[in-house]
């Protein structure tokens, strides 16, 4: 207890050093023999064998264990809940734990449920594969598993697929998408696929605070805990699907049926258990990889994503092992669902279909012309997905003008006697997550600085970025109008001095391009370390603080548009002078998308500080990323238009994505 | 600590919702509760007054109901049965409510499925077809959808105007029964 306690708190160093020392000095493992049914030499002879086989060592135990080095460097479970060990020291003693493990199966069967062999299926298929012939096997106790019997034929797996959920900004969750696996079920003969009847087995934090700041930090620092849910497909699909708009990509794994069943012996077998959450590293998708690094060898993805496992880089991982996805689907979104009916409205039933949402009555959709009985259930099947998208929380409520009006709309369509034939919405296959740029990046670069009447200076750049993707990024399988930055230092180099130019901890920016149909806000918020006018002279003096965006975007074509007021607070603190600085002002840019790789973009920004004189900024910046994980960047930037000596930079940037 | 929290969240929402059928059953018979559920009331009976017994009550076992979240009105599975953790995570796999009998499995798997799909499946039986009907004819044991969708989309008001999800549940096995073909084709059975 004292271990596990040290492990997940610093308190002090000395304490950490004690319990170091305690575990390496190697408390003689004792194993107490639980009470067994059958011939006790037998067993311990089965025990010795996989002493003498050093089974205890192996990787595939280690990871049955979940065992993983901390950051002590100590290899230590990442299971957390004490009822996943059967010896007192499961949790850093794998060789107890797996002697106590084989000595528990010969126990009495009188506790059911409860007998090792119905908790632990995983561990006991391995072994029993392990120590092949060994004759006290056949002293194996069979208990009734009555709760795993359920499972596994509730399950009625054929195979397994690993989901991923699009992006979602509004939940900061959520903002990098998200990982499951689905259980694929039989199908019966004659009959067809149905999703919707599979199940769906997730990792998630058990959020137990809606105070954002509690959140993160929690969120960072595994203060949530972390467990596995399963519940039918159907869920996922209203929640993921319908409820938040979002396109599911399914990629069905090559597992032989053996290494099926032992990934659902493995699930079983940590269902019930918790685990720490952290945000970033042991997420959703870290713990999805880990479930299948222990069924088999052959499997190896935890050692191919980064320290920060991203969800859309743990789909790539997949893909580093020939051959592992079978087969790639897609689930349409409700959104993409109804912009498909919207697209083959004819102008004028666009123009009635605006007309009627605001006040929708019967007496008035009567009243609407429509060229065929077709065209009509068209036209009521487009505002049944509209209003669904529109009020969700509502539908699912059933309360609101929006859910009377879906009422109504359903009655008048149940009235038209037209059967909806099923609409198949082709394959984005260039947003696929799986071929998204690589999210970390490292950039280098040189420039010039020019100050009228004085020399030209040269300057070089180094800039590092942890995650994930900003709009001059190649937008294959990423939303093509979004950024979400993480962790994103840029440091100048300028006359032999190495400077932190800016540190972003996030900056997201999201721009809804307006559409008549769904007019929505843009928004934006970085929060991070910038220069602020607080030194005097040249002295590069940085200030913390936030800027926060909201205003709107349009777009034609390849070209988008957008005009965001903001708010800028910092507070700065440097040799003895401390300020704040407040400003408001408004950005303005343009971004051409020539294709999703190559990319110009424009920004003017004012800002009005409360104290000092406003300052105007231009810039232009082309890219050109010509690989997945290279590209080039040239920047021309003037960062005080008014200022009355002008300064002027560029830039060359090479960045590479890893 | 969080867990019980949670648990405790799960209690005391599934226990409101269990109040109402907890009262003693008045619609119906106590000598129709004992029977199989297969056995369909008679179809003479308003379809509204419970047509279909389901042993466990209105609010499901006690185990595992579903429980809509009132904050975020995501879809949340909860379960009050926190004695052990793998009969928690068998429970929110499979339908587990009425342990050994199939029948109410089945009864119970046809309520969540319509619990939850229910503003899908409301779309697609106003068009007469869609992907929660061919589940729905799958859960229903039925051996094709067409006939349902267009069951459903002719008996629409019937069946979607009721409120609760078991109203719905018992309205469209009305619906399938008063069909000649259709109770032909529906055997209630799992598939």
């Amino acid at each position: 207890m004292k271990i596990a306690f040290c492990k997940t708190h610093i308190l002090c160093l000395g304490f950490v050093l004690l319990c170091t020392l305690v575990s390496a000095a190697g408390v003689p493992s004792f194993v107490k023999k639980p009470a067994v049914v059958g011939d006790v030499a037998a067993i311990q002879s089965l025990v010795d064998a996989a002493q003498a086989a050093k089974l205890s060592e192996t990787r595939t135990w280690r990871k049955l264990m979940h065992y993983e080095r901390n950051v002590f460097g100590l290899l230590r479970s990442q299971v957390k809940s004490p009822t996943f060990f059967l010896s007192a020291e499961g949790d850093s003693q794998l060789d107890q734990e797996l002697q106590a493990t084989l000595w528990s199966f010969f126990g009495p069967t009188d506790v059911k449920d409860e007998h090792a062999i119905c908790r632990f299926p995983a561990r006991l298929a391995w072994l029993q594969s392990k120590l092949k012939d060994h004759p006290a096997w056949t002293l194996l106790p069979k208990p009734t598993c009555y709760f795993f019997d359920v499972f596994i034929r509730n399950l009625n797996a054929e195979s397994v697929s690993f989901v991923f959920s699009s992006y979602y900004a509004n939940n900061p969750g959520s903002a990098f998408g998200h990982t499951f696996f689905r259980v694929n079920k039989k199908i019966k003969e004659g009959r067809s696929k149905q999703e919707l009847l599979d199940y769906g087995i997730s990792y998630a934090a058990n959020v137990t605070t809606g105070n954002p700041v509690l959140y993160m930090i929690n969120g960072l620092m595994g203060g949530f805990t972390g467990t596995y849910v399963s519940v039918p497909y159907y869920y996922k699909v209203r929640e993921y699907n319908d409820y938040e708009s979002r396109d599911l990509w399914s990629y069905e794994l090559d597992l032989t049926e053996a290494e099926v069943k032992q990934l659902l012996n493995h699930i079983w077998e940590v269902g019930p258990q918790y685990f720490d959450y952290y945000f970033f590293t042991q997420n959703c998708s870290y713990h999805m990889l880990t479930l299948m690094e222990a069924v088999s060898e052959r499997i190896e993805l935890s050692n191919k994503v980064p320290l920060y496992v991203i969800p859309s880089d743990s789909v790539k991982a997949l893909f580093t092992m020939p051959g592992f996805v079978r087969k790639v689907e897609f689930r349409p979104s409700l959104r993409r669902n109804f912009e498909d009916k919207w697209n083959k409205f004819t102008e004028s039933e666009k123009h009635e279909f605006m007309a009627i949402l605001t006040t929708y009555s019967d007496a008035k959709f009567k009243t609407i012309q429509f060229e065929s009985i077709q065209r009509k259930a068209l036209f009521l099947d487009g505002l049944i997905d509209y209003i669904d998208m529109k009020d969700p929380n509502g539908i699912a409520k059933h309360e609101g003008p929006w859910y009377q009006m879906k009422e109504k709309v359903l009655m008048s369509r149940a009235d038209v006697d037209v059967i909806s034939e099923p609409v198949a919405i082709p394959v984005p296959n260039d947003e696929r997550p799986d071929i998204s740029h690589p999210s970390s990046r490292v950039s280098l670069g040189f420039g010039e600085r020019s100050i009228t009447g004085t020399l030209k200076q040269s300057l070089g750049f180094l800039n590092f970025r942890f995650a994930f993707h900003e709009l001059l990024d190649d937008s294959h399988g990423l939303p093509a109008r979004s950024q979400l930055e993480f962790g994103n230092f840029k440091f100048q180099y300028f006359e032999n001095d190495l400077n932190l130019e800016s540190f972003s901890f996030f900056n997201i920016m999201q721009l809804n391009p307006l559409r008549k149909l769904d007019p929505k806000l843009s928004w934006g918020i970085d929060v991070g370390v910038r220069n602020m006018p607080l030194c005097d002279g040249e002295r590069s003096c940085l200030g913390s603080g936030l800027q926060v965006f909201g205003g709107y975007a349009v777009d034609w074509g390849r070209h988008m548009a957008w005009v965001l007021p903001f708010v800028h607070y910092r507070y700065g603190n440097s040799y003895a002078i401390t300020r704040n600085y407040a400003a408001v002002g408004y950005q303005a840019g343009y971004l051409l998308e020539i294709s999703q790789a190559y990319k110009l973009m424009a920004k003017y920004s004012k800002e009005i500080p409360d104290r000092y004189a406003t300052v105007d900024s231009a810039s232009v910046t082309g890219r050109f990323n010509f690989k997945m994980n290279q590209a080039v960047e040239v920047e021309w930037l003037n960062p005080k238009l008014n200022a009355p000596v002008e300064t002027q930079n560029t830039k060359l940037l090479f960045h590479y994505f890893f | 600590m969080k867990l019980l929290l949670l648990l405790l969240t799960a209690v005391s929402v599934s226990f409101a919702q269990a109040k109402k059928p907890m009262k003693p059953a008045p619609k119906a018979a106590p000598a129709q509760q004992q029977q199989a559920p297969m056995h369909m009331a008679p179809a003479h009976a308003a379809h509204k007054s419970g047509a279909y017994s389901r042993p466990y009550g209105m609010a499901g076992c006690g185990l595992g109901s579903v429980v809509m979240d009132k904050r975020s009105s995501q879809v949340l599975v909860a379960t009050t049965n926190g004695t052990s953790g793998n009969q928690t995570f068998a429970i929110t796999t499979g339908t587990l409510n009425c342990l050994d009998d199939a029948s109410s499995q089945v009864a119970d798997k046809m309520d969540k499925y319509i619990q939850i799909n229910k503003t899908q499946l409301a779309g697609d039986a106003a068009k007469g077809n869609g992907e929660t009907i061919v589940a729905l004819s799958e859960v229903m044991g039925c051996q094709s959808s067409q006939n349902l969708g267009s069951a459903l989309k002719a008996n629409y008001r019937d069946v979607f105007t009721n409120d609760t999800t078991n109203e719905v549940t018992d309205s469209i096995i009305t619906v399938i029964q008063r069909d000649s073909q259709l109770s032909q084709e529906c055997s209630f059975a799992q598939i």
